[in-house]
């Protein structure tokens, strides 16, 4: 911005006051990272501490005897498929809007308002027609029964569709048409276009939706919680189940959500440079 | 309305050519079913994912639907309605995710852009504090603020230790009724300040340089060039950012049915957590629903408002390119 | 009006008789003797309110859509 020609105290008041920030977000954090390496007996303690002999009881008890990988293995599964399904019709309408900006815009408001609607609204028709689906013989066959993985996976793609297509708009409406007019003057299909010129440009933003709709199924909460019960929860919900009635072992726990949220992490980490424009759903590029 | 002015003279000059504007003769047709085809899939997700179930939704909303005498009753008019808007709770729920809003988005809005301003002078580290600061956003609310309870603990968590030393009060995060929906609002501006702070920031950082040189040269002062040169400047992110923020807070609910579970009492009852609470735990079906109907029809309000200008923008690029 | 614009329109005179629908049940009925007398002047207000609202839009367009035609005209006028 401008050039500033700050005196030193302000500068270090600067530093300070942004190492002060800096703690602040990466503290509770930092503290679950270390809480899961603490043994039981050192953590529901006063004064708190930092210093302890490291352990991997936590995360042992946490992955054994509560099955935990068992919810990893769900999420993984529910999310990667739902990612999968999203990008690929997502894709193809976001194209669509992109270059032939079909139906002028309404059925663009229209997907987006959806992103709108409060998932606690849909919640409960989903519960039931999952619950009837899970009755017929297609459902079973399909697995979109309540507490099965189907039903989530179908909930998570309606749910990121509305965004992954906001952002596939934005990444498709920044290729040049030349390059594609020019493709079909050289007498190359619309699908040949899309196969040998667009999609290949355009990787880099698929990728980046993608890591979003990977980071917005994994770290769902409100229709895993409903719709499964035991065989298809994911790690959100599985780490209430920590909360037993012998009482809080906080250990375990944060070992868990560490797993939990590990992940992730280190994906928006990868994905650092492109936040700024997968947040504000491509309409800044950061 | 002047735009639209012009938009209707525009489409007059438009009309008497005869191709479609970005295609070879005689295409024209294949390229509209083309489009079509393409949207095809998305649109069937959409169709039968998100308005089956409002339409279900709002059906059950005029009917009597107690789960536990049974499933779907007769239709009863508009009785529904008129039991939740006369029900107290619902507004006192609706009373408190205003004040959450009001308040989280606040606080989160003139923190994020004070971050801004803060990093976007530094000269040295950038990339390590927004990857620390980008981490609670990678967060899952629901897993974080379980163990956020942890934090809050009144006897062993580390807040008021912290808070202790500094001689400061320590409060009974989730526990009193007076401050624990602060408790809430506090973790919701650790999970989203940083996402307003690296908008905000990247939006300070894509700011043209020559109004600001030319502005330094007239000797202009800093807080003069802030007012006139770099807020309005910067208004169009920040309002796209207020507009995601408000509807995020109003739809909130990981963390409270992780934090406080609605209490102590109903004090962090949000609307969300109530529908959650007459439809899955009362197993009201009809009251759910028709709070489920309310709702949707205030975010349409607030759609038509506040997403019309964005989708314009939108809808501009989409034509001029 | 065209269809864009007609499309956008019932949208939100659809949104303005759900919304004095909602208003009614809230804060006007309560001063009704009868309930059915109620719900009769409700949707007869709101029906009023959100046809007034659609013509009334339709109207303007309609002046928007005059005006353009008679500076294209006007133009092309100009280049004879």
């Amino acid at each position: 911005m401008l050039q500033q020609k700050t005196s030193w105290p302000f500068e270090v008041l600067r530093y300070g006051l942004v190492v002060l920030v800096v703690s602040f977000f990466f503290f509770p954090i930092f503290w679950m990272l270390l809480t899961s390496f603490k043994p039981e007996a050192t953590i529901m303690v006063s004064p708190p501490r930092f210093f302890f002999e490291p352990t991997l009881e936590n995360y042992r008890h946490a992955l054994v005897d509560k099955h935990f990988l068992f919810y990893v293995k769900n999420t993984l599964i529910i999310s990667t498929i739902s990612t999968l399904i999203v990008i690929v019709i997502g894709s193809l309408a976001a194209y669509s809007f992109a270059r032939f900006n079909v139906g002028n815009g309404h059925i663009l408001f229209f997907i987006i308002s959806t992103k709108m609607m409060p998932a606690i609204a849909v919640i409960l028709p989903y519960f039931l027609i999952f619950r009837d689906l899970g009755r017929t013989a297609i459902g079973k066959f399909m697995h979109v029964g309540l507490d099965q993985h189907g039903a989530l996976i179908i909930s998570y793609v309606m749910f990121n569709l509305p965004f992954a297509i906001w952002l596939l708009v934005s990444f498709f409406q920044d290729i040049p048409r030349e390059l594609e007019h020019s493709a079909r003057l050289d007498g190359l299909s619309r699908m040949r276009v899309l196969q040998k010129v667009t999609f290949p440009l355009a990787a880099p933003g698929i990728a980046v939706t993608a890591v979003f709709t990977l980071i917005f199924c994994w770290n769902e909460f409100l229709f895993a919680y409903i719709l499964t019960r035991k065989l298809a929860s994911t790690v959100t919900v599985g780490v209430e189940s920590f909360f037993t009635l012998q009482g809080i072992l906080w250990g375990p726990v944060a070992a868990a959500a560490t797993i939990a949220v590990a992940p992730m992490l280190l994906f928006v980490l990868m994905m650092q440079r492109y936040m700024v424009r997968g947040l504000t759903f491509g309409a800044i590029r950061g | 309305m002047s735009s639209s002015h012009t938009e209707a003279v525009a489409d007059m000059r438009g009309k008497p050519l005869s191709a479609p504007k970005g295609s070879p003769q005689g295409a024209g047709l294949s390229e509209r079913w083309f489009s079509i085809l393409l949207i095809t899939p998305a649109m069937l997700v959409i169709l039968v994912f998100a308005l089956l179930p409002l339409i279900y939704a709002l059906d059950v909303s005029f009917r009597f639907a107690d789960l536990t005498r049974g499933g779907l009753g007769d239709y009863v008019g508009l009785d529904n309605f008129r039991t939740v808007f006369a029900d107290p709770t619902f507004w006192a729920t609706c009373w408190i995710t205003l004040k959450f809003t009001v308040v989280a988005v606040g606080l989160q809005m003139t923190l994020g852009v004070g971050i801004a301003f803060l990093l976007h002078g530094i000269r040295f580290g950038k990339t390590l504090v927004r990857s620390l600061i980008i981490l609670p956003l990678a967060t899952a609310a629901a897993v974080t603020g379980l163990f956020w309870r942890y934090l809050y603990d009144t006897q062993f968590g580390p807040v008021n230790w912290l808070l202790g030393v500094l001689g400061l009060p320590e409060p009974n995060w989730l526990g009193d009724y007076t401050i624990a929906l602060w408790s809430v609002v506090i973790f919701d501006i650790w999970q989203w300040t940083p996402f307003v702070a690296l908008i905000a920031l990247a939006g300070l950082q894509s700011l043209p340089r020559e109004p600001f040189e030319a502005a330094e040269l007239d000797g202009a002062s800093r807080w003069r060039i802030l007012k006139t040169l770099t807020f309005p400047l910067l208004k169009p992110v920040l309002l796209l950012v207020l507009i995601l923020r408000t509807i995020d807070c109003v739809r909130l609910y990981d963390a409270v049915a992780v934090l406080t579970r609605g209490g102590p009492g109903t004090s962090t009852e949000t609307m969300t957590y109530y529908l959650y609470r007459t439809g899955l735990k009362i197993f009201r079906m009809d009251y759910a629903s028709t709070m489920a109907v309310f709702f949707l029809y205030v975010m349409l309000v607030a759609a038509v408002f506040a997403l019309a200008p964005l989708l314009k923008q939108f809808t501009e690029r989409a034509t001029e390119a | 009006m065209d269809f864009s614009q007609g499309w956008d329109t019932g949208f939100k005179s659809v949104l303005i008789y759900a919304g004095v629908i909602f208003f009614w049940l809230m804060a006007v009925e309560k001063h009704f003797a009868a309930q059915f007398l109620s719900v009769i002047c409700m949707n007869l207000v709101a029906l009023f309110l959100a046809i007034f609202f659609f013509l009334w839009k339709r109207g303007r367009y309609r002046a928007l859509a005059r005006a353009a035609e008679a500076e294209v005209a006007a133009i092309l006028a100009e280049d004879d």
